[in-house]
C-alpha cells in the first residue's frame, strides 16, 4: 500500500522523523517497505494485517504503537470478544528474551491491549480491528516486534546426547564419490518431461508437463551436449563421464534413481551409512563461460636444447593472446635425446564467432615465435 | 584416472549437513511428490488461508490431494510425526531437498530449486527464537565466513508464530558487503505441533527454510539460477579449481 509521509503525518500533532527513519521503523517492526519513492512508501502489509492496516488510519495506528507517539483522533475501537492468557515468563521463553514487567506492559499500553493480570498471568483483550490475534505466540511476536528483534540475543542451542542420524544422505553421498573417483561427473535436470506416469493440472511449460519416470532421456541429452563442449573443460585423454541422482515419478510412486552416461561395474545400491563421511569440496569463485562456438588446434614440437615444458607454454601462451582460454599438453617424448611436446589449444570469444582465418592467424604468429626460440614445429 | 566433479548443490549440501550435523542437527528426506496436509494443511495453511497464495503451486491431474512441495517445511513435519510416534519431545533436523514453484523463469527465479528446510525442538521454553538466532548465527559464520551476521525482521507464515525474515550481512570476495534476505523463519504455529501429533503445552520449537541457489550465487557470483538445472557440464566445471578439503587433500 502506497503512502506519503504528509499523509501520515495529518494523523500525528508531533512532527514524524523523516521517511528514511520512517522506512526503518515499518521495516523492523512491522512490515517490509518496498521502496521508497519521491517522499511515498510502499508498505508491504502482511495478509495477517489485512483487517487492521489495510486503511491510512490503520497503518498510522501501528505507527503510533511503533514510535509510542500519540495519535491525534484516537477512534475508539471496541475491544475484541476474546482474552487471551499469557505470562512474561511464557514471553520470553518463546523469544529467548528477558524483556521486564514494565517493558512489556509498555507495549501493551502502545498496541491498545486491554489487560488485567492474576499474579504472574496477563489476560489480554486486544482491541477488536486486531483479529490476527488469538494465541499466546500472537501476544510473544507483538512483544518482539515493537521492542525489536535486535534485542533478542543469539544463543547456541545446549549440546545434546540425542545421537544425529545422517546415514541415509550419507548413504546417497557414498555413491556419488564412488562415481567421482571412477571420472563420473554430476549434474542435476529438470524434473519436467514430455511424457511420464505423472502429469501435472497446472504445468509451466507446456512442452513437458509430465513429471519424469526416469533420469536417462536427460542424461543422454546432456552426455550429447558434454561431448561437444568437451574441449572447453577437459584434458584431450579425458573422455566426458555424467551421472545424475536424483527423484523419478512412477506408477508405482516417486523413488530416487541413480543413472550414468555409461555403464559402471560394481556399481553399488544406496544403502544408509551413517559412519561414511561424504568427502568435502571447497570451490572457488565462478568463472562465467562464452556461449560462442570456440576452435581447436593441435601443436606438436622437438623442443631447442635448454628449453622445457614450462618455457614452451610461456611462449605460446605470450603469443596466442587473450582468445586462447585452455591450452592442454597431451603428449611428451624424448627421442635421440631431443624432446618432443604436443599441445591442444582451444580459443574463443566471449562477444563473437571467432572464425578459421582469425585462428590461423594466430596460430601463425605461435609457430614464428617459437621457430625464431629454435624449435621445430611440426 | 581423472576425478569427475561434484555439482555445486551437493557441495554446498555437505558443508551445510556438517556444520549443523555439529550442533546436532540430522539429514531427513521426503518425497517431493506430496500430499495437501503435509505441505499445506498440517502447517496451518488451510484452504483459502492467505499463505497458499503467496506460493504458486503445482497441482497434480487427476490426484486432487497431491501437490510438487513448495518447501522442505513438508520434511519438518513428517520428522515432527515421527517424533511423536517415538514419544519424543526433542528433535533437530535439516533437509535439503529440491522444491517446485510455478512462476516464470528468468535469472533469478526458476520453478525448481533447491531449499534447506530445518527446526529444533524440546521441552515448552527450552528452544526459543534467541536459539534460533544463535544456530542460524552460528551456520552463517562458518558457512560464508566469520565476518557474518544475522537480523531478524516481522514476517508472516501459517506454520510459523512468531515469524521472521532473516537477513544475513555477507561480504562477496572483491565486492561490498550488503544484507540478503536468506530465510523465513520463527518458532513453530502450535496448530503445526498439534497437527503432527504433539502437545503444543510440552513442545515448542523454531523452523527455518531457505533458498540454496540464491545463496551460491552470491557466494560464487554465478550469474543466472538456471545454469543449475540446465545438466550442463560447463556450469559443473565453471569454478576455478576444486580442491578438496578436510578429509583428504587431492
Amino acid at each position: 500500500m502506497k503512502i506519503s509521509r504528509e499523509s501520515l503525518q495529518k494523523y500525528f500533532e508531533t512532527p514524524l522523523p523523516d521517511i528514511a527513519e520512517l522506512a526503518n521503523a515499518f521495516t523492523f517492526h512491522v512490515f517490509e517497505i518496498d521502496s521508497i519513492e519521491g517522499g511515498v512508501l510502499d508498505v508491504k502489509v502482511l495478509p495477517n494485517r489485512m483487517s487492521d492496516c489495510s486503511t491510512e488510519a490503520g497503518i498510522a495506528a501501528e505507527l503510533s504503537a511503533i514510535l509510542d507517539l500519540p495519535l491525534k483522533n484516537a477512534p475508539k475501537v471496541a475491544p475484541a470478544s476474546i482474552s487471551i492468557r499469557i505470562s512474561l515468563a511464557r514471553i520470553n521463553g518463546i523469544l529467548g528474551s528477558d524483556f521486564s514487567r514494565d517493558e512489556v506492559e509498555d507495549v501493551f499500553r502502545r498496541l491498545r491491549f486491554g489487560v488485567s493480570s492474576e499474579s504472574d498471568v496477563f489476560l489480554i483483550t486486544p482491541p477488536s480491528d486486531r483479529s490476527d490475534l488469538e494465541i499466546p505466540e500472537d501476544i510473544a511476536e507483538e512483544v518482539g516486534q515493537i521492542l525489536g528483534y535486535d534485542r533478542v540475543p543469539a544463543t547456541e542451542l545446549p549440546s545434546t546426547n540425542k545421537v544425529s542420524d545422517q546415514a541415509r544422505y550419507r548413504g546417497i553421498e557414498k555413491i556419488k564419490d564412488f562415481l567421482i573417483e571412477k571420472g563420473f561427473t554430476e549434474i542435476s535436470t529438470q524434473s519436467f518431461a514430455k511424457k511420464g506416469d505423472v502429469y501435472l493440472a497446472n504445468p509451466l511449460d507446456k512442452t513437458k508437463p509430465a513429471l519424469r519416470k526416469s533420469l536417462d532421456e536427460n542424461i543422454q541429452e546432456a552426455i550429447e551436449k558434454a561431448k561437444q563442449y568437451a574441449p572447453l573443460v577437459l584434458a584431450p585423454n579425458e573422455k566426458p563421464k555424467l551421472f545424475e541422482i536424483g527423484t523419478i515419478f512412477t506408477k508405482d510412486g516417486e523413488k530416487l534413481a541413480v543413472e550414468t552416461s555409461e555403464p559402471v561395474p560394481g556399481l553399488p545400491e544406496i544403502q544408509d551409512d551413517e559412519k561414511y563421511q561424504p568427502k568435502r569440496y571447497h570451490l572457488g569463485a565462478y568463472k562465467p563461460f562464452s556461449l560462442y562456438p570456440f576452435i581447436t588446434r593441435d601443436i606438436a614440437l622437438w623442443l631447442p636444447s635448454g628449453a622445457d615444458d614450462g618455457l614452451t607454454i610461456s611462449i605460446i601462451k605470450e603469443n596466442a593472446g587473450e582468445l586462447l582460454i585452455r591450452l592442454d599438453q597431451f603428449d611428451r617424448f624424448e627421442k635421440e635425446g631431443k624432446t618432443s611436446l604436443a599441445f591442444r589449444l582451444v580459443f574463443q570469444s566471449f562477444d563473437r564467432t571467432l572464425t578459421d582465418d582469425e585462428v590461423n592467424t594466430i596460430m601463425q604468429k605461435i609457430t614464428e615465435a617459437l621457430t625464431e626460440k629454435k624449435y621445430e614445429v611440426r | 584416472m581423472h576425478e569427475g566433479r561434484l555439482h555445486p548443490i551437493s557441495v554446498a549440501i555437505r558443508e551445510i549437513a556438517d556444520i549443523f550435523g555439529r550442533m546436532g542437527f540430522s539429514v531427513a528426506q521426503g518425497p517431493e511428490l506430496e500430499d495437501d496436509f503435509h505441505n499445506f494443511t498440517g502447517l496451518n495453511i488451510p484452504p483459502n488461508h492467505p499463505a497458499r497464495s503467496m506460493q504458486d503451486t503445482f497441482w497434480i491431474k487427476d490426484q486432487k490431494d497431491k501437490v510438487l512441495r513448495t518447501h522442505c517445511t513438508s520434511v519438518s513435519i513428517r520428522a515432527l510425526e515421527n517424533l511423536a510416534k517415538e514419544g519424543g519431545v526433542e528433535a533437530r533436523v535439516i533437509s535439503p531437498g529440491k522444491v517446485f514453484r510455478n512462476e516464470a523463469t528468468d535469472m533469478t527465479h526458476e520453478a525448481q530449486f533447491y531449499q534447506v528446510d530445518g527446526f529444533a525442538v524440546g521441552t515448552l521454553g527450552t528452544v526459543t527464537l534467541a536459539h534460533l538466532k544463535g544456530t542460524l548465527t552460528r551456520f552463517y559464520r562458518e558457512y560464508l565466513g566469520a565476518d557474518a551476521k544475522i537480523r531478524f525482521r516481522p514476517s508472516f507464515f501459517g506454520f510459523t508464530e512468531p515469524s521472521v525474515e532473516v537477513d544475513v550481512w555477507f561480504v562477496p570476495p572483491g565486492k561490498e558487503g550488503r544484507w540478503l534476505e536468506v530465510s523465513g523463519a520463527g518458532m513453530f504455529h502450535p496448530n503445526v505441533i498439534r497437527a503432527a501429533g504433539l502437545d503444543p503445552e510440552k513442545v515448542a520449537g523454531f523452523a527455518f527454510g531457505g533458498g540454496l541457489e540464491r545463496l551460491l550465487m552470491v557466494k560464487y557470483g554465478i550469474p543466472d539460477v538456471r545454469l543449475f538445472h540446465s545438466g550442463d557440464i560447463r556450469f559443473v566445471y565453471g569454478f576455478l579449481p576444486a580442491q578438496t578439503g578436510d578429509e583428504k587433500k587431492v
